[in-house]
């Protein structure tokens, strides 16, 4: 008999892999009135499942016996938009590994149930965190079609309410100040909830991301830090991360790669081995990156989380540092497994060239670099084009690998990390001279254009100053420093003429989407949008009378 | 040697356990689908006090509270929708006064067990009705539970209207929630009585901020 209740509507899919438990928690969802309930015993099976994205719940046990854990799945399900944002993710876990669970998890489910668990347990935890939903329904649309100011609005009238959301309200308050680019007022709101509650976690962590964001790298650094040392502190990844990232843009980018080593050795997961990984492969930290990395492919081999770009840098660190036989297997084993992978071939084969140059085989690398060379498409700051580059030099080819290098750094010119990549290739192919150089050349070049287009700007000649401007872009359509000057100077044109031109504005839109990919989370970016919806609402904005 | 805190335990569950073994027994003999759900129910409330033990119990370092934003009101309702329905005579009411505040930071869990094993203790004794409250003291969040039965005893032990484990619970997730005040975060005193409204025990968790 169905009793019709709450949840009746609601489908549900169960991932454990004991059967015992799986069978309890299906049976105690249908006491509580869900009527629909698949079960999956392995990761694998919980994904071909949820792909039919008809699911409301997902109860997932944490531990689920796999390579893959339950926090690997629900991070995968979440970034992957597999399961529907309205989808509710409850985790299971045992008492005495919820701390380290929660303390470790980036992304947090929407509820964390303790063994044992009761139907009543899991009825409660379903009541309250759909009577937050129903709280927050006008903050989660706004957020939906990406409008922070009207998501920002929402939250501030649930702060008015002062009821039992004003906290997390608050919390969803300051970071969408913080997305907003506002982090001066995120950061006072963050010191008004601490001044309250000293030790509350989310507001620190706020607030060091308010102070990294406003470039006090130093008050960032030693909050973060501050939050490690704390009792459970020592697996707060965000913390980790800030610290990192504050000591990247500090230009400490040795320190930066302990402070990702530090927090890959406290949660030892493949996203956090790789992020470590690629930032000692810039620092030309091989030893560290075959370590690691080698780690990262053992763990994933055969699981959902296995990506080729593993497999690609540690072939190029092990070329590197000398073991091309070793790096020509790596290529070996991972042939033909990602075939949806864009370049994926392109790149192996230029990683290849290489190896076969340093084995002696000039015939099998010209061969090889050839190939890579046919199929690679289009030169750009990425980590493709500086293989092939080396792929280039060490055929022989010097000229043609100097030249794609110099279209990797001018592509991005401003940008460190590219700049980095770019040396360590120089480095390796024994021209590490001819940085400067190349870096100078390619950003005279740009910096010329650039220039001219701001002297026509400052001499009014705005139209002509937008078209030098676009110009520089259509060469360098990667270029983040371009593109960032491109979006300011078409803002400035909309503020100057007083006037909301629609292909103006469109263009600045697309300029700020393509930074947003390029540098996804980027300080600088966020500070670009925040201007372009002030120039916005200025001229949104009835004239005076 | 069993260590007091588990003779404590066992004591305490003896006597539920003979319960349900009768519940049982009877229902062997004369099966019955609501007396069924009654003994399921008790069967499950037995085992959440064993959980409740293995918290206090089970680890070495005593409790940690984990605490987030929760609604008191909303804490109150989920324990007496809990004991819904268990049969007892007593109904379980939630107090409908001002004063609770919308949001305190505590353990949902951990209070929920102590706040299961004050109500299950109150309802023993009750009459009518156990009234359950929130209200805000001298800086801090204050649950309490009511009954209207006949009250402490003067010239017993302190403890000895309690089941004393219910008590050692309660006062350790008191405890763990940082409370400074002598008596652990618990009281237990009778309330006055007056007109239409007997008198009775009045049991107290005291939660710092």
């Amino acid at each position: 008999m169905a009793i019709e209740t709450p949840f009746s509507k609601m489908c549900a899919l169960v991932v454990d892999d004991a059967p015992v438990q799986l069978a309890t928690l299906r049976g105690q969802l249908s006491m509580i009135g869900v009527q629909r309930i698949e079960v999956a015993s392995n990761p694998e099976d919980a994904l071909r499942m949820a792909k039919s994205g008809k699911h409301n719940l997902v109860v997932c046990d944490y531990s689920l016996g796999h390579k893959t854990d339950g926090q690997q799945l629900f991070e995968y399900l979440r970034d992957n938009q597999i399961i529907s944002p309205d989808c509710l993710f409850f985790m299971v876990t045992a008492e005495n590994a919820y701390a380290s669970v929660a303390a470790a998890s980036e992304h947090k489910p929407d509820a964390y149930l303790l063994k044992p668990i009761t139907a009543s347990d899991i009825e409660d935890r379903l009541k309250t965190t759909m009577e937050r939903r129903k709280a927050f329904t006008a903050v989660n649309a706004a957020l939906a079609r990406n409008d922070l100011p009207a998501a920002l609005t929402a939250c501030e009238a649930i702060v008015a309410r002062k009821d039992r959301w004003l906290m997390q309200a608050l919390q969803q308050r300051g970071q969408i100040l913080l997305q907003l680019g506002r982090h001066a007022d995120a950061r006072m709101l963050y010191q008004g909830v601490l001044a309250q509650r000293a030790q509350l976690v989310w507001a620190q962590i706020g607030l060091a991301r308010a102070y990294k964001a406003g470039g006090l790298f130093e008050e960032a650094k030693q909050l973060a830090q501050e939050i490690i040392d704390s009792p459970e502190g020592g697996r707060n990844l965000a913390a980790f991360d800030v610290l990192a990232d504050s000591l990247e843009a500090q230009g400490d980018t040795r320190a930066a790669q302990w402070a990702l080593r530090d927090a890959a050795m406290a949660v030892p997961s493949a996203k956090r081995q790789r992020l470590l990984a690629e930032c000692a492969f810039r620092n030309g930290d091989l030893d560290v990156v075959t370590e690691f990395l080698g780690k990262v492919i053992k763990s994933t081999h055969g699981a959902m989380t296995a990506v080729p770009q593993d497999n690609l840098s540690l072939a190029q660190a092990m070329v590197d540092i000398g073991q091309p036989a070793q790096g020509m297997a790596l290529l070996e084993q991972m042939a033909g497994k990602f075939p949806n992978a864009p370049n994926v071939e392109s790149v192996a084969q230029a990683i290849r060239a290489q190896a076969l140059a340093r084995s002696g085989d000039a015939a099998g690398a010209e061969r090889a670099v050839a190939r890579a060379r046919e199929t690679l498409r289009g030169a750009k700051a990425d980590f493709a084009t500086v293989a092939l580059a080396k792929a280039e030099i060490v055929t022989g080819n010097e000229e043609a690998g100097l030249r794609l290098l110099g279209v990797a750094v001018s592509s991005d010119h401003e940008n460190p990390r590219v700049r980095q990549l770019v040396r360590k290739a120089l480095r390796d192919t024994g021209h590490e001279e001819k940085m400067d150089s190349l870096v100078e050349a390619a950003a005279a070049g740009l910096q010329t254009r650039v220039s001219e287009a701001k002297v026509l700007f400052r001499d009014s000649r705005i139209d002509d100053a937008l078209s030098a401007i676009e110009a520089a872009l259509k060469d360098y359509p990667d270029n983040t420093g371009v593109l960032l000057q491109a979006a300011q100077m078409n803002c400035l044109s909309l503020r100057l003429k007083k006037q909301l031109n629609s292909a103006v504005v469109e263009r600045v839109r697309l300029y700020l989407l393509r930074l947003e990919k390029l540098m996804p989370g980027n300080d600088r970016v966020t500070q670009m949008q925040r201007y372009f919806r002030e120039t916005l609402a200025s001229l949104a904005e009835p004239a005076e009378a | 040697m069993v260590s007091s805190g588990a003779a404590l335990v066992v004591h305490d569950l003896k006597n539920e356990l003979g319960a349900l073994e009768a519940a049982l027994e009877r229902l062997a003999a004369q099966p019955d689908g609501s007396a069924a759900r009654l003994a399921q129910r008790q069967c499950s409330a037995l085992r959440q006090r064993f959980v409740g033990y293995l918290t206090l119990y089970g680890h070495g370092e005593g409790l940690r509270a984990r605490c987030e934003d929760e609604s008191p009101m909303d804490m109150l309702q989920l324990v007496a929708a809990r004991h819904a329905g268990t049969g007892l005579p007593a109904r379980v009411v939630v107090a409908d006064k001002p004063g609770a505040p919308a949001f305190w930071y505590f353990d949902r869990r951990l209070v929920g067990m102590a706040l299961d094993a004050a109500l299950h203790n109150a309802l023993r004794f009750a009459r009518h009705e156990v009234l359950l409250s929130a209200q805000l003291d001298d800086g801090h969040l204050v649950f309490s539970v009511e009954d209207d039965g006949p009250g402490l005893d003067p010239h017993a032990e302190p403890d000895a209207h309690a089941t004393g484990l219910g008590t050692t619970l309660c006062r350790a997730v008191a405890g763990s929630h940082g409370t400074r005040r002598q008596d652990g975060g618990v009281r237990l005193f009778n309330r006055e009585g007056s007109e239409g409204r007997p008198g009775g025990a009045r049991f107290e968790l005291w939660l710092a901020t």
